[in-house]
């Protein structure tokens, strides 16, 4: 099977012991404790279970006037509003019933609800934010589906913003984010699935495909890997994205990671799994390849000629941001031939009172611009701009004025930090900002011949990488030309082939419906 | 593996920065110049680029010229090297000049210490200079940033003269062992002080100095080498009372060879095409029975080139500055390689055909004589 060619499970460290909350004696063969007939008994455990817990609301009442019971609620998640409307009032005005569970008898009015038998499911469906009703002399409890949890409205994507395009960001809140891929692709092909991950969070993880499109065997791995996930908690995709990995010790991202639904959707036609996570506004796409990484979906909304211009600014820019420095450090230090000799000469008397060797210089200039960079992210907006002003224009005159750093060399930078956020996807941006260190490391020992070394190792790693057993830098190797064409331009939507796809399992192009049937 | 790989990283920090040169510890050398001194030493100037960052004086000099001498040309760097600073560095010397008294006593020796090391560029231009090479590095053209500069642009833009140092170092391979190299010659009298310029061409025989060609004599050098490129020839009318400007577009020159009962022969046919530049004739440039005149006036001024080129090159230096050796090679390689010991002599009895035609492609708009 090739997509789960290279990875390996790995055991984790933390997590794995804390898998089960045991209650008390009395279990069935499933390791459960049923609901007993007494109220007292059930609300014995249970206030146990929730001792400590003052958000867990124990509310009691009589069902018209005549019978205990009990509602169990965590403040703030149930819609107390409609809680009083619909479920309490009916309760306690309606007529005498008998015994039963009220909802069955069709008393609460609300579109969803269950039936639930154990002191476990209980737990659950109240740590969901159901509100559940025990009621004396029964050994069921309903639950009833009335949860509200804070969420965030529907918003721009901030990190991958476009100026064609839809506006919607995932948020997060798991069923928002299926509703904005659902609405995007209105076929019951469009699958998904629901896990509960986290030994101790429970954190709801959503795997959607579309049926006929995606490779079974992709999304039995993609289900495999997620099994064998033993964690305490997943706060965010990148927790899951980690553990997913096939390479965990590479600096390159192997899973897309978006925030708009749009990526997301157009992924699932090419025939990929989106993984979507409770809490978190990100989605990951298994499998993804490098070239992903340098897509914008502005590249498909604009003019394709504009696309494809972009595109190949982008790879240069790639080039810039990984090498830029090191180039500069190897020929100012190495290789003065290949300068043009009016260059150098200039380049000669901005260095002449430059007391750091080029190396020490572009390694300064380039953490002191990391460091920036971090320090705006953190701080709060209306701060960030004062920093960066100060940061980049003050420091770096006075820099060039006190003679520390020459201007060629900062001019570098700026063209290097600007290089590098014009990688449309976050998180490559990252593992290429790293990797520059280490490269002009190389470059300032070997010069060139550093560099290259640097280059051919780097390479060396990708081609090896693999995203879910899909080759890394495919199509460019293994070479497949067809979908090259994507990679080198983008191709005009009416010119694009049906099938290109290796990850589809059907020939299904864009532009058709895959059968219903 | 990691342990390997925290070894291989050691490893790379054991090597040290041991290539590592910066911009400021190198001395970079613009054009350098050889010659030979009273007592038989050779001196090497150079001229040097210097920074100004952090000095005040704005105007100041952008070059100076620096000389030492030796018994050879490495020992003379050696001894430049003791007196400077900063590294001597090669890569950015566009121009080598020769003096002329050390081209007299052959050059092969010492361009040798260019060709050997990697340093120097094989596209720098070279020289002979009529006076001290020295000279004309010292002089300060006012257009560019030093003469050295100057030489260069003026080799490199205008009419194919110039000759670096990778076509010089094929020209001494060459079996005829004739290489020819521009003639530097100073105008004294300018307003900016004095300027160096290319005039006409040294004729070196085994790396030798054996005499010089002037500029018409190398404008025909230069069309049998299929070198010419845009001159501009004017042509006395005496018929017509007047003078015309030509520049040439395009100029062709093919050589047939011919040996024939061990008589050399060779047929040269040149076709050159024309731009009129100017016209104080009374010749009317718009009637093509007038154009024909001028262009027969062309074919005619081109043929006179190559004939006072020939009669130079055979009967005065003996040289065979045209590489007639090489087409020979080519066509006759038997019969050329009986002939190539004594080529000098063959090459002077070499009896040479010249048909030469000329096209006016654009004789112009204006027509002031009518």
């Amino acid at each position: 099977m090739i997509f789960s060619r290279s990875w390996k499970k790995r055991k984790l460290r933390s997590g794995g012991h804390l898998s089960s909350l045991s209650f008390q004696p009395g279990s069935d063969e499933r390791g459960l404790t049923p609901l007993s007939f007494e109220l007292e008994s059930n609300l014995h455990i249970l206030r146990n279970i929730f001792a400590d817990c003052t958000d867990v609301l124990f509310h009691d009442f009589w069902i018209s006037g005549s019978r205990r019971a009990i509602l169990i609620y965590i403040n703030g998640t149930a819609n107390q509003e409609e809680l009083n409307q619909q479920v309490l009032t009916p309760l306690l005005e309606g007529r005498r019933r008998s015994a039963g569970s009220p909802l069955f008898h069709g008393i609460i009015p609300v579109a969803s609800g269950s039936e639930i038998g154990t002191i476990e499911e209980t737990v659950r469906h109240v740590m969901d934010g159901n509100p559940v009703i025990l009621t004396d002399g029964e050994n069921t409890a309903t639950s009833v589906g009335l949860t509200k949890w804070e969420t965030r409205s529907v918003e721009e994507p901030i990190a991958e913003s476009v100026v064609r395009g839809p506006r919607e960001g995932f948020v997060e809140t798991v069923e928002i984010n299926t509703s904005l891929l659902r609405k995007r692709l209105r076929t019951p092909l469009l699958k998904m699935k629901s896990y509960k991950l986290g030994s101790i969070s429970h954190t709801e993880v959503v795997i959607a495909y579309l049926q006929g499109v995606a490779e079974k065997a992709l999304v039995d791995e993609v289900e495999k890997r997620l099994h064998s996930i033993r964690i305490d908690g997943v706060l965010d995709s990148g927790d899951l994205e980690e553990l997913l990995q096939d390479n965990p010790y590479s600096p390159f991202p192997q899973l897309l990671s978006t925030e708009r639904p749009d990526i997301a959707c157009s992924q699932l036609l090419e025939g990929r799994v989106v993984i979507l996570v409770e809490g978190s506004p990100i989605a990951v796409v298994a499998p993804t390849t490098f070239y992903s990484f340098l897509q914008s979906p502005e590249d498909y909304y604009e003019r394709y000629f504009f696309g494809t211009v972009i595109r190949w600014l982008r790879y240069l820019f790639l080039f810039i941001a990984l090498l830029g420095p090191s180039f500069y450090v190897a020929i100012v230090s190495f290789h003065q031939e290949m300068i043009p000799t009016a260059l150098l000469l200039t380049m000669a008397n901005s260095r002449e009172l430059v007391p750091f060797p080029a190396l020490l210089e572009a390694l300064l200039m380039e953490i002191t611009f990391e460091a920036l960079r971090e320090a705006g992210v953190r701080l709060p907006k209306q701060v960030g701009a004062a920093v960066s002003i100060v940061g980049a224009l003050v420091i770096g005159q006075a820099a060039i004025e006190a003679g520390l750093v020459s201007s060629p060399m900062v001019m570098v930078v700026a063209i290097t930090g600007i290089a590098s956020f014009i990688i449309p996807h976050y998180t490559l941006g990252v593992a290429i900002r790293i990797l520059r260190f280490p490269i002009m490391l190389l470059s300032g020992i070997f010069g060139i011949m550093g560099l290259m070394l640097g280059l051919l190792m780097l390479l060396t790693h990708l081609f090896t990488l693999r995203s879910f057993g899909v080759p890394y830098l495919s199509p460019l190797a293994p070479l497949n030309l067809q979908e090259l064409s994507d990679v080198m331009a983008r191709v005009p939507l009416w010119m694009t082939d049906a099938s290109v796809d290796e990850h589809r399992g059907k020939n299904t192009g864009r532009d058709q419906e895959p059968d219903t049937t | 593996m990691y342990r390997l790989l925290g070894v291989v990283l050691l490893l790379l920090g054991l090597t040290g920065c041991w290539d590592r040169k910066e911009i400021n510890d190198i001395a970079i050398i613009t054009a350098a110049g050889v010659d030979l001194t009273e007592d038989k030493k050779v001196e090497l100037s150079v001229q040097l680029y210097v920074n100004h960052a952090g000095r005040q004086q704005e105007e100041a000099d952008q070059t100076v010229v620096q000389s030492a001498t030796g018994i050879t040309l490495a020992d003379a760097v050696e001894s430049l090297q003791d007196t400077l600073s900063a590294q001597v560095f090669w890569g950015h010397t566009e121009v080598f000049i020769f003096g002329r008294d050390i081209a007299r006593t052959g050059i092969e020796g010492h361009v040798d210490y260019f060709f050997r090391q990697p340093g120097p560029r094989g596209l720098a231009y070279l020289f002979v200079s009529r006076g001290k090479a020295k000279d004309i590095l010292k002089q300060k053209p006012p257009l560019e940033r030093s003469s050295s500069k100057s030489l260069e642009e003026i080799a490199k833009a205008q009419k194919g003269e110039g000759v670096t140092l990778k076509e010089l170092a094929q020209m001494m391979e060459n079996p005829a062992k004739v290489s020819i190299i521009p003639l530097v010659a100073t105008l004294p009298e300018q307003d900016g002080g004095p300027v160096p310029y290319i005039y006409g061409m040294g004729v070196l025989k085994k790396g030798k100095w054996a005499g010089q060609m002037d500029e018409r004599e190398a404008q025909g050098v230069l069309w049998l080498r299929n070198r010419i490129k845009f001159v501009m020839i004017t042509i006395p009318i005496e018929k017509h009372k007047g003078y015309v400007s030509l520049k040439m577009v395009r100029g062709r020159a093919v050589l047939s060879p011919q040996v024939k009962n061990s008589k050399w022969s060779m047929q040269v046919k040149l076709h050159a095409e024309y731009d009129v530049r100017q016209n104080t004739t009374n010749l009317n440039m718009t009637i093509p029975a007038d154009v024909s005149i001028v262009e027969s006036y062309a074919a005619a001024y081109t043929r006179s080139v190559i004939k006072a080129s020939l009669n130079k090159a055979q009967n005065v230096l003996h040289a065979d500055v045209f590489d007639f050796s090489g087409v020979f090679h080519r066509k006759y390689p038997q019969e050329w390689k009986k002939a190539v010991a004594d080529w000098e002599r063959t090459f002077s009895e070499i009896e040479v055909d010249i048909q030469s035609t000329a096209e006016v492609l654009r004789p112009g708009v204006s027509n002031p004589h009518q």
